[in-house]
């Protein structure tokens, strides 16, 4: 099978296909729209995603969360069928559906038996065509969503994520939750949705990825006749970061009721410039400060000091801009050592580099690359991304040869800039007696309600 | 759990289907065609190996189940088995402190692990080059685990962090550490996996090392490798490392001493609710009761019934309290939680407003008593059974997928094999049945309904 061979070229590191990729992954245009089929038989199953170049940002102001609730209330009614008409219909077929909206682009899924691929694509395209989105519905939507916004209080680590997503994004574009927030759930009506349904389904331009044997060619009709999407070439405009987050010694403190532990996130944001090279080595630099067990930031606050019990990293990229940062929690007690010792492994870590720690680090990530491609359709999602941000496919196969380029300078280099401990945006959530530890530890705390974030 | 693993539930089990990879048919037919080719040896020790090839991609997983989880533990100990879980990567004699993971990790390779009431389980995926270097640490830490002091007292405190995590600061966590707790009252399943906090505050080493001795031991393990390996040569390499290991004498005799102390009849006091206090602004529910362990017919009733009732939007409780006209709940589950000597069947939920919770107990008695008169349809069987076979396909796509899938029916059922005979069983569950189980499972005065919001 095809997607055998594309393994044994990333596992041996040859090079020499350079257009392999290109030579055995199917592209098809159906109808005006770009199709990526990777032909997969092992299982009688199948994968498509469909991609929308437009996404969160899109949303009316004042809407946010418009885009995300157009997807996830799709199948809540149509013309000819209601919420339960259809739901029983696709969970009939034991079909997994759902949207994913980032702020710059959307893509929505379907995957089930391919015996039953057509009926389930049917009701998908028909759902598309035909969503009326039935104020009762709707209604019952916005009180579900309401209700469990108020119940984040419960969920800590998810609390300090989006309150820590607004506070480090501020002044970009991106800052809003695509979800939404309380109040601009509460200002988006059910016409909302339906005009943008009408736009993605009219305007905006698509990209298809399927995975799944021959016969998943029979879906060309079913988007041409049950989706009726053609040829669109709308792609959201998207504002590029450029202004570099500001250093400070602010701590935000977001208290919340009875917290035995606080919750930590340190980080920034990327600027487009920075968004836009040296990925590799952003992967290596966050992987090495906490991808693994045997991450320093791993190392150093659980294995040996017992501080946490998980520490992570991230460098991630949009087409525009990035994040990066570090996530983890301790108790109360411990909040200053563990915001001590992290400050000190990125210090260190940005100026030694241990050769050890090197080599490691790099067949650590070179194999991890791989797993994460294991099943095809995590595969068909590194490619849709890709195709996104605009990037070469080839990346994929010669990740593990940049991997081995990169100099040892070139990651402290790289933490340095991305970690540096006093360009980060730093949250704490938990108790409100943090605040005083934290002011002893000469951090200047201001404090956030975190209702204003919900 | 080590990371960010299941701990707390081992539901997939019970709701995870066999895979095939030649006939499937829809919902109601069986899959007969389904076969792996498994290489099984037991040696002379007890060990068991399981070896399927898959040449597909140039790499392997690799799983040992250690049969040996939270019913073990006695009064003073609990937690026991997943403190060990976390310190089986703090070093043996041979691979030392941190080498697990450098190994591991060093080698492009991921590794894990979980615990449940009944096992442990570690796994591990390298590219296949490393395979013996696995089975050479794998072996060192079941004869020669070190537990180093030091180690010791540092992974006691990431356990309690561990604790809080996953349960003193979650309110769902919070309500199955209950329902747990008090549906198994004076049982050995009655006792928390993650362990109460004054026994991990004061379990000793030498406490931990007895117990380590006494359950990690080739006879009282399975371990299953699927991948791009040589099946006879990894036998081979198993024999060569791991035969020299000796087993624990009567270990069958020191399991039942153990478990039978408190036996698992159920034993608390039931038909009636728990109010704890938590943080959600509007209440959380479990109504849980008395279940079945795995392995018999009711067991796969109970699993289709469970579905019925709360998988998914169009399931029956749904229909009834999320998607309906006037719905009252955010959300509404339902799960046949199987373990090998027990079970519980529970449904789960959350109320749109906060208020009071007497009516939803009340009027979830109701709608159950409608569902034990036989009130949903034949299609809804029609579709779990189609169900079961998406989520049973949909997991056997990395090895790692089949290792757990094949593990889990060899250490449950003594058959890997057993899949076959599971969705025959799932097949041929008739509507009768299901209305038999619902009477005979979901009564009043074998539940509890346990609540969680602020306002308790």
């Amino acid at each position: 099978m095809k997607y055998i061979l594309i393994f044994t070229i990333l596992f041996s590191q040859n090079l020499w296909a350079t257009n392999y990729l290109d030579d055995n992954l199917n592209t098809m245009n159906w109808n005006g729209i770009d199709v990526v089929w990777l032909e997969d038989d092992q299982y009688p199953t199948y994968y498509v995603s469909v991609y929308f170049h437009a996404g969160a940002v899109e949303d009316a102001k004042g809407k946010a969360g418009q885009t995300d609730m157009m997807f996830n209330q799709l199948t809540s009614g149509t013309t000819r069928y209601s919420k339960q008409e259809i739901v029983n219909e696709l969970e009939f077929f034991g079909a997994s559906y759902g949207a994913n909206v980032t702020h710059e682009y959307s893509t929505f899924s379907v995957n089930g038996l391919v015996k039953d691929m057509i009926p389930t694509m049917k009701m998908i395209c028909h759902s598309f065509s035909n969503a009326t989105y039935p104020v009762s519905e709707f209604k019952k939507t916005k009180k579900r969503i309401l209700t469990s916004y108020k119940n984040l209080v419960t969920n800590h680590s998810a609390l300090a994520n989006r309150v820590f997503r607004e506070v480090s994004l501020k002044k970009t574009a991106y800052k809003n939750p695509v979800s939404g927030t309380m109040k601009s759930i509460k200002a988006i009506k059910a016409r909302d949705l339906h005009d943008k349904l009408l736009f993605f389904n009219k305007k905006v331009k698509k990209r298809i990825y399927i995975k799944g044997p021959k016969s998943i060619k029979a879906l060309k009709n079913v988007f041409a006749k049950d989706c009726r999407w053609g040829g669109a070439d709308y792609v959201t405009k998207l504002t590029k970061v450029t202004k570099k987050p500001v250093a400070n010694n602010t701590v935000y403190l977001v208290p919340v009721p009875k917290a035995n532990q606080a919750q930590i996130r340190v980080g920034r944001y990327l600027t487009y410039d920075e968004s836009q090279k040296e990925h590799e080595l952003k992967s290596l630099a966050s992987k090495y400060m906490g991808g693994g067990f045997t991450s320093r930031l791993m190392q150093e606050l659980r294995v040996k000091r017992g501080l946490t019990y998980s520490a992570g990293a991230y460098a991630s990229t949009q087409k525009t801009y990035g994040r990066s940062g570090i996530s983890t929690f301790t108790k109360n007690k411990t909040l200053a050592d563990t915001l001590k010792v992290i400050e000190e492994v990125i210090t260190k870590e940005s100026k030694s580099v241990e050769e050890g720690n090197f080599k490691h680090i790099k067949r650590f990530i070179k194999g991890n690359y791989l797993f994460g491609l294991e099943s095809t359709s995590s595969f068909l999602e590194t490619l849709l991304f890709f195709d996104h941000a605009g990037r070469d496919y080839e990346d994929i196969y010669k990740f593990p040869a940049r991997i081995d380029e990169i100099q040892k300078k070139d990651l402290q280099s790289m933490i340095g800039k991305i970690y540096n401990w006093n360009s980060q945006t730093k949250l704490i959530l938990g108790n409100k007696k943090l605040k005083k530890q934290l002011e002893k530890n000469g951090y200047t705390v201001k404090v956030l309600n975190y209702k204003n974030f919900l | 759990m080590r990371n960010l693993t299941i701990l707390l539930l081992l539901l997939l089990f019970s709701c995870s289907h066999p895979t095939g990879n030649k006939k499937y048919e829809k919902g109601g037919e069986s899959i007969n065609e389904l076969s792996f080719n498994v290489t099984k040896k037991t040696l002379k020790n007890g060990l068991k190996i399981l070896v399927v090839e898959n040449h597909k991609l140039p790499i392997f997983t690799y799983y040992t189940y250690y049969e040996v989880g939270g019913k073990h533990e006695t009064k003073g100990i609990t937690g026991a088995s997943h403190f060990l879980e976390h310190m089986m990567f703090k070093g043996a004699k041979k691979y030392g402190p941190g080498m697990f993971d450098q190994l591991v990790e060093g080698n492009g390779g991921k590794n894990n692990a979980y615990t449940t009431n009944d096992l442990t389980v570690y796994y591990e995926s390298l590219p296949s080059e490393h395979l013996n270097k696995i089975i050479d640490l794998e072996a060192d830490r079941m004869e020669n685990l070190s537990l180093v002091p030091e180690s010791f007292e540092s992974e006691r405190m990431v356990v309690l962090e561990e604790r809080k995590m996953r349960y003193e600061n979650s309110d769902r966590g919070k309500l199955y550490l209950n329902m747990m707790k008090n549906m198994f009252t004076g049982t050995p399943y009655g006792t928390s996996v993650i362990g109460d906090i004054s026994d991990l505050k004061t379990v000793s080493r030498d406490q931990i090392y007895d117990y380590f001795k006494k359950f990690y031991t080739p006879n009282n393990a399975v371990i299953v490798i699927v991948g791009d390996v040589d099946a006879n040569d990894v036998v081979d390499e198993i024999e060569k490392k791991f035969s020299k290991i000796k087993p624990t004498a009567n270990l069958d005799k020191i399991k039942e001493e153990v478990l039978s102390q408190k036996g698992f009849k159920f034993k608390g006091k039931y038909n009636r609710s728990i109010k704890l206090k938590g943080t959600s602004k509007t209440p959380m529910f479990f109504l849980a009761f008395q279940g079945i362990k795995v392995g018999p017919r009711d067991a796969y009733t109970l699993d289709i019934l469970s579905s019925i009732l709360g998988d998914g939007e169009s399931s029956y409780l749904s229909k009834k309290y999320v998607i309906n006209k006037k719905p009252k709940l955010t959300n509404v589950y339902a799960a046949n939680y199987t373990m090998q000597e027990s079970g519980v069947f529970f449904i789960g939920g959350q109320l749109i407003k906060p208020q009071n919770l007497n009516w939803i107990r009340k009027d979830l008695f109701k709608k159950i008593k409608k569902v034990c008169k036989g009130n949903f349809s034949d299609r809804s069987l029609l579709k779990i059974k189609n169900q079961y076979l998406v989520q049973m396909i949909s997991g056997l796509e990395t090895n790692s997928g089949v290792a757990k899938f094949l593990g889990n029916r060899e250490v449950y059922y003594n058959d890997y094999n057993f899949y076959k005979k599971e969705m025959d069983i799932y097949n041929s569950v008739t509507k009768e049945e299901l209305v038999t189980a619902c009477n005979k499972y979901l009564k009043k005065n074998k539940s509890l309904f346990l609540s969680i919001w602020h306002k308790h």
